[in-house]
């Protein structure tokens, strides 16, 4: 019995060779499975997962498959279902993988997977890589949680900062409340004193309401300058994404769509000079000049400036100005009531941005860690972008907080706005949605996956789907406290 | 009004993915096609003639045939003799037992244009020295030396092994009449459309399109005026034709002229044809201009070699006549007649004419992974680990076009691919290879050595036969290797070889010839203007057609040198010609995620496949656009069984590599690979029988049953070898499939169960993972079941055969094998192992043994036993009676098994079964 076991020991390390010595006896089996095979009394191998089923001892490892499991087989490539045990790399490998004719390295570092012979053994530079490996990441690690340590520092003296800011504005906002209110009493006390004295106050009234006509027409002319220079950008843009087109499309393509639209773009007439576009500059001055003017009680007798004045104001605006705005004339108050109005206007202007800034800062106060991330250290990076660049040349900024954006020198595109961070899989993760339509008027995507690191970086970016894009990338942010079994190099396991 | 403009927009939608056919010339805006046409409506008699017949060589008879002219028309002619005939030589030579090959010639010719009489060869062309195999022919010279009997008007000559074949000539006008086993099967100019229109100056009255036209915005200026040959060709008895791809139709040819349903002849003029249309006798990439037909008993076939633009009218004629007009642009007239009992017979005489398949690496056979474009090395890699961690076999990683810096080809992107050598060497430890694309246009840059190489060397010249021709293509302005130009491959062997930056020291690097029609995307047609001139002094209208075969020779020998004539090289082409099988795979060009184009591409394969072009495929899942997941599943389970196996997807596509499906999708793929993978002992036996006897791999049903006309015009089943037969799921949320087996007298098996099928037809149901496939009972199939990464990993792998009874209880089969990469099986280092089922058992025969397969065995075999009630004993017998001994044998629910049976397949066995 004990002499039959020794000759099949014997057999299979003079197959496999040099790798068996590792192993006891039986090739492919792993320590914590070698007391199974063993022949019983009878001279029988029972099948690990199936052991009703018995095959004589013989029939294992003999290159062909008799249990169910593929247990029979642990040293061959007989059972499609089999695992080979590697003994130098202390783990399992599909048995498909056994004397094919390639030296597995990174599943069986020893080449024991192979006949004896033909693979060298590689364990000590392979473990030699691993600690490298291991001792990189730990440092890495190391290294990251040290820094995320000081984004939390950081994260909480900004939230503090922020807080002290919003209680600072609330008090101001309050104060200027309460000056508001005191000048609407002080205004409406000198509209009644005023009441009275209408020397001229047709020519008041007419002033009053030129001076409204003038701020309304140099507010509409502002908006107007605004659109039309988003107009131009927008043309330029199309402008130069037509002429790319039509210079660089591929006629192999033959698409009659395309075509179409190139010769229909031939056919428009162009902007002269479009690049070299000077926009009529706006001319503050102008307008505060009027403004003044319109001030200047002195002026006032001379009526027939002022009909010009008017007139031409009138003519010159009238198309941006609502007729009703511009003809009612209003008895809008003194000059001295004005001053006190033009304080007040200028006070709810200031209140209504207060306001904002108070609103923003309290949203910001308001996200919690469901944003910000686990002790909300997003906040130490909430002005941070990262940048890359595609393999077809493309820049990306990805700002963590805010909007990423994918482009170049002529057309960037928004892969969408930060939904903060969440955790997925132990890793880091940043979404980004709602970002401009891409085919198809699917809103781009993106996903950004985070491992740890010591710097912040993005690696590859992959589109996985139509307008779903993926970046990998490290961050210290990633380096959250991972328990030792995730850590590189610790997946040995040594039973089935 | 509303209502309208939404109607006009639908349509719009629906037709701007289909092909562009204004971009085309129908034949009724190619002058000579129509021309033609037009003369077949009333072909005027007495016009043609036979003379100065030589009998001396019976296997070579010549003579000439003379063309009658009146007196207006012989001044203008070029070469007219003083009686008003232009001499048309001609020769009738047996080329072997079954062919007889008809070539008409004209003489007198020259070129009357000062600019181009020094550069324009006055000759016809004929691409014959491209496409002929000389050695082959030279090694199937008839066997037997016809006997002739002439008359006043004719002669009689008999042919063939028994001289069981005949052909009457008539000499006025020529007419020619086979007749095969004394039924006659084909005639030639029984119509009189026999017409060669000689050389001509021009004439004040000549209609202007004979001398120029206008089309798709290019004046195409004909030097030489009217020049085309034409003919008719008639299948005698005959319902239908098969053959002259390739178009995207139907395996079975549709009638083209007023008798069919479609009123355009099939054109062959290989072009780049931008997301064809399926159903459709446009031309395509490829022209193989070989026609066949068969009907019980007999079969005949038509190869009209000339590489000139092509058209061939089909119609019906007298309800069982089949009739095929032939119109070529330019060349000569050259047809071969092949004569036989059967389309096997055919083909293989036609592949003594045109060469033999290619033997390809094993590699070549397995499942191929391509994209435009895996863009870097470290993505190309990735692919390359998922595909072993999903447990996904395959051979061959590829890389489209983004391979190179700025699309010049042999140079690396160093950017995307920084370390191109390390990349091979880490495929390579995989046994696995690498493809990259390659065409045979050039980027326009002094400087870049390519360019440098052929621009004043062996390049296609602009119309004055000056300088090369530059056009658009991938890199912008570019010029293009001229394939004809004998210095053309030392070039390419030099761009080509180790150490240079394409592949540098790698040994697993093999290329992918695209583009090679030529596509021009500023051309006419997208291809060459037809007045270009190429080596020898002809235009692109003479050579067009094999010019992708002269670039598909020239890369092939290129590779062949780079590995020093070691190993069997392997080049892709997308363009090919007649005899392009000697050289290696073609696949079916840009096809789209569509079913019509699943359902469309057996039919194309089949075709291709009968017509000597058997190493073919089409893109797994479709190129353009995105398979659903049933049709991406379904595509690979037709696509496994297709010779080229490779799935490949556009830019704009999803990636959507096997491993990207969630089970139990990404089950169904990977059976449907692994069953590839399994038959791979088939499939590399078959290639063998192809470079053999240019048998194809994929066989319609009448190929193999050519007594059952029953099933002539099947084409969703088809034979793979003549062991199993597949019946691929190619329709949309199909539930069961209707399936027809050819001749009642055999058993069918199903492939995987076992299980004997009842009868036909037979209503299969199909879920998503059904792939229905069955083994011809009398059969003996070899497989490999062992689940490897790839063809290399599998060549140690013990065998596992299906043994599938015949009614009689026989069955017979073999394997090829060798080492899968090299010639040495050339020099008789291979293995060729018959298994046959007989009353007495089970017999094995090395019918040809080589020293170095002795680990080779038969670990499992299954006998599909029909009615087997009892399983047998079996005892291995030798002669030493001690070594005897009994298999085990174990019942199946299919039969009974072999199990551990541990036979050799390199020395002979005997198992008697009681």
């Amino acid at each position: 019995m004990f002499l039959k076991v020794l000759a099949l020991a014997s057999l299979v390390s003079a197959e496999t060779g040099e790798s068996s010595k590792d192993t006891i006896g039986v090739r492919g089996v792993s320590p914590g499975n070698a007391t199974f095979y063993i022949p019983d009394e009878d001279g029988m191998f029972a099948c690990l997962a199936y052991p009703d089923i018995k095959i004589s001892f013989d029939r294992v490892n003999d290159n062909y498959c008799d249990c169910p499991d593929g247990s029979d087989e642990p040293g061959t490539s007989a059972c499609s279902n089999g695992y080979f045990y590697c003994a130098g790399s202390g783990n399992f490998l599909p048995s498909r993988y056994v004397d094919d004719g390639v030296c597995d390295y990174d599943l069986c570092c020893d080449g024991s997977d192979e006949p004896a012979g033909e693979c060298e053994n590689r364990c000590a530079e392979y473990e030699q890589e691993k600690e490298n490996e291991r001792h990189k990441f730990l440092q890495h690690l190391d290294k990251g949680r040290q820094i995320r340590h000081s984004y939390i520092h950081e994260a909480a003296l900004r939230k503090e900062a922020l807080r002290n800011k919003t209680t600072e504005l609330e008090k101001e906002y309050n104060e200027l409340t309460t000056k508001l209110k005191n000048l609407k009493v002080d205004y409406a006390r000198i509209r009644e004193e005023d009441s009275d004295s209408t020397a001229d106050a047709d020519s008041l009234q007419a002033l009053g309401a030129l001076r409204k006509t003038m701020n309304t027409a140099q507010k509409q002319y502002k908006k107007l300058y605004k659109e039309l220079v988003d107009a131009l950008d927008s043309y330029n843009k199309i402008n130069l994404a037509m002429k790319k087109m039509v210079e660089e499309y591929n006629p192999n393509f033959n698409d009659p769509a395309v075509k179409e639209c190139i010769k229909e773009w031939i056919s428009i007439p162009k902007l002269p000079a479009v690049i070299d576009y000077q926009p009529f500059t706006y001319d503050e001055n102008l307008f505060s000049k009027i403004k003044i003017m319109s001030y200047d009680t002195q002026q006032l007798n001379q009526a027939s400036w002022f009909e010009q004045l008017q007139s031409m104001v009138s003519e010159f605006l009238g198309a941006w100005v609502p007729v009703s705005e511009s003809s009612q004339i209003k008895n809008v108050g003194s000059v001295r009531a004005q001053a006190v109005k033009d304080v007040i206007d200028d006070s709810v202007i200031e209140l209504k941005e207060m306001k904002k800034e108070l609103a923003i800062a309290k949203k910001s106060l308001k996200l919690d860690s469901d944003f910000w991330g686990p002790d909300e250290v997003g906040r130490a990076l909430e002005d941070i972008c990262l940048t890359t660049t595609t393999s077809e040349g493309n820049d990306i900024e990805v700002c963590l907080f805010g909007q990423a954006r994918m482009g170049n020198s002529n057309s960037v595109v928004s892969l969408g706005t930060s939904r903060g961070i969440r955790e997925e899989k132990g890793h880091i993760v940043i979404d980004f949605v709602s970002g401009d339509p891409c085919v198809y008027g699917i809103s781009r995507t993106l996903k950004v996956v985070f491992e740890c690191g010591d710097v912040h970086q993005l690696n590859s970016i992959s589109e996985v789907d139509a307008c779903v894009y993926v970046i990998n990338g490290t961050s210290p942010l990633g380096c959250a406290p991972v328990a030792a079994h995730e850590l590189p190099g610790s997946d040995i396991h040594d039973e089935l | 009004m509303q209502f309208l403009h939404l109607v006009q927009l639908a349509l719009y939608v629906q037709t701007c993915f289909a092909v562009k056919e204004w971009m085309f010339r129908k034949c009724s805006q190619n002058p000579f096609c129509q021309r033609n046409l037009d003369y077949a409506e009333a072909p005027p008699g007495g016009v043609y003639s036979m003379t100065n017949l030589n009998f001396d060589n019976l296997k070579n008879i010549t003579g000439v045939i003379t063309k009658r002219l009146d007196s207006a028309e012989a001044e203008a002619a070029v070469g007219a003799n003083a009686d008003g005939f232009v001499e048309l030589p001609f020769r009738l030579e047996l080329v072997n037992d079954n062919t007889l090959r008809f070539l008409v010639d004209e003489s007198g010719r020259k070129i009357v244009d000062r600019d181009l009489e020094n550069v324009l060869s006055s000759e016809r062309f004929s691409p014959e020295q491209y496409v002929l195999d000389y050695d082959l022919i030279e090694k199937w010279r008839p066997t037997r030396e016809p006997e002739m009997a002439a008359s006043e008007t004719g002669f009689r000559m008999l042919y063939g092994k028994t001289l069981n074949s005949r052909v009457d000539v008539e000499y006025s006008p020529p007419k020619l009449t086979f007749t095969h086993n004394g039924e006659e099967v084909l005639r030639i100019n029984d119509d009189y459309l026999f017409n060669l229109e000689h050389l001509r100056k021009k004439q004040a009255s000549d209609p202007m399109s004979w001398w120029t036209d206008r089309f798709d915005k290019h004046t195409d200026r004909r030097v030489r005026g009217p020049e085309s040959v034409a003919l008719d060709t008639k299948f005698m008895n005959f319902a239908h034709v098969f053959g002259i791809p390739e178009h995207a139709d139907s395996f079975v040819l549709r009638k083209t002229d007023f008798t069919g349903d479609v009123h355009e002849p099939y054109r062959l003029f290989n072009v780049d044809i931008f997301q064809y249309d399926t159903n459709s006798v446009m031309p395509m990439y490829g022209s193989i201009p070989f026609m066949l037909a068969q009907r019980p008993g007999a079969a005949a076939g038509v190869f009209w070699l000339n590489s000139a633009d092509t058209y061939v009218d089909i119609g019906q004629q007298h309800t069982r006549n089949t009739r095929a007009h032939w119109i070529s642009e330019t060349g000569k007239m050259d047809v071969f007649v092949f004569v036989g009992d059967s389309m096997k017979d055919l083909l293989s005489s036609y592949g003594y004419v045109t060469g033999t398949s290619a033997m390809p690496q094993m590699f070549a056979l397995g499942y191929h992974q391509c994209r435009w474009n895996y863009r870097t090395q470290e993505e190309l890699l990735e692919v390359d680990k998922k595909m072993d961690e999903h447990n996904v076999p395959y051979d061959v990683i590829w890389l489209d076009i983004e391979w190179t810096e700025k699309r010049k080809y042999f140079e690396w992107n160093l950017e995307n691919y920084p370390d191109p050598e390390l990349m091979m060497k880490k495929l390579e430890a995989k046994n696995r290879q690498l493809v990259v694309l390659n065409d045979p246009h050039i980027r326009v840059e002094p400087g870049y050595e390519p360019y440098d190489e052929i621009v004043n060397g062996p390049a296609i010249l602009d119309n004055r036969g000056k300088k090369a021709f530059v056009g658009h293509c991938w890199p912008g302005q570019s010029i293009w290797i001229d394939g004809l130009n004998p210095e053309a491959v030392d070039k390419w062997t030099k761009l080509c070889a180790k150490g240079t930056p394409i592949g540098l020291d790698a040994n697993n690097l093999h290329l992918w010839s695209d583009m090679s029609e030529p596509s021009v995307f500023s051309g006419s047609e997208t291809t060459a203007y037809k007045d270009l001139v190429h080596y020898g002094g002809f235009q692109h209208r003479d050579v067009h057609n094999v010019y992708g075969h002269t670039v598909f020779d020239l890369t092939t020998e290129a590779l062949k040198r780079r590995y020093e004539g070691k190993k069997r090289p392997f080049v892709l082409t997308r363009s090919f010609f007649a005899g392009s099988q000697r050289f290696g795979p073609a696949w079916t060009g840009d096809n789209q995620a569509e079913w019509p184009y699943l359902q469309s591409a057996t039919s194309t394969i089949l075709s291709l496949g009968v017509a000597g072009m058997p190493f073919v495929g089409a893109d797994v899942g479709g190129f353009f656009k995105n398979p659903d997941l049933e049709l991406q599943i379904r595509w690979y389970q037709a696509g496994c069984y297709y010779p080229f196996f490779r799935a490949h997807a556009h830019e704009d596509s999803d990636y959507r590599e096997p491993y990207l499906l969630d089970s139990p999708f990404f089950d169904a793929v990977q059976r449907a690979i692994q069953l590839r993978y399994q038959l791979m002992p088939e499939y590399y036996t078959l290639f063998h029988e192809a470079s053999i006897e240019l048998k194809p791999i994929l066989r319609p049903l009448l190929y193999e049953f050519p007594d059952s006309p029953e099933i002539y015009t099947t084409e969703d089943e088809f034979m793979i070898g003549s062991s199993l037969l597949a019946m691929p799921v190619v329709t949309k949320n199909a539930h069961n499939v209707l399936l027809f087996v050819p001749d009642d007298e055999l058993y069918w098996y199903d492939y995987s169960v076992g299980q004997i099928i009842p009868g036909s037809p037979l209503q299969i149901n199909v879920g998503m993972d059904t792939m229905p496939l069955f083994v011809r009972g009398g059969s003996v199939v070899f497989t490999k079941q062992r689940m490897r990464r790839n063809t290399k990993a599998m060549a140690r792998d013990p065998y596992t055969v299906i043994v599938a009874f015949d009614k009689d209880g026989h069955a017979k089969g073999h394997v090829y094998v060798d080492d899968g990469e090299t010639y040495a099986y050339e020099n008789g280092d291979y293995i060729d192992f018959e298994i046959e089922l007989t009353e007495e058992g089970l017999i094995g025969r090395a019918l040809h043994t080589a020293p170095g397969y002795e680990h080779l065995y038969i670990e499992k075999v299954k006998f599909y036993g029909g009615d087997v009630v009892e399983t047998p004993y079996a005892r291995m017998e030798t002669e030493a009676l001690e070594e005897s001994f009994l298999m085990r044998t174990q019942p199946q629910d299919y039969g009974y098994s072999f199990e551990n049976a541990h036979l050799p397949i390199s020395s002979d066995w005997f198992i008697r079964i009681y």
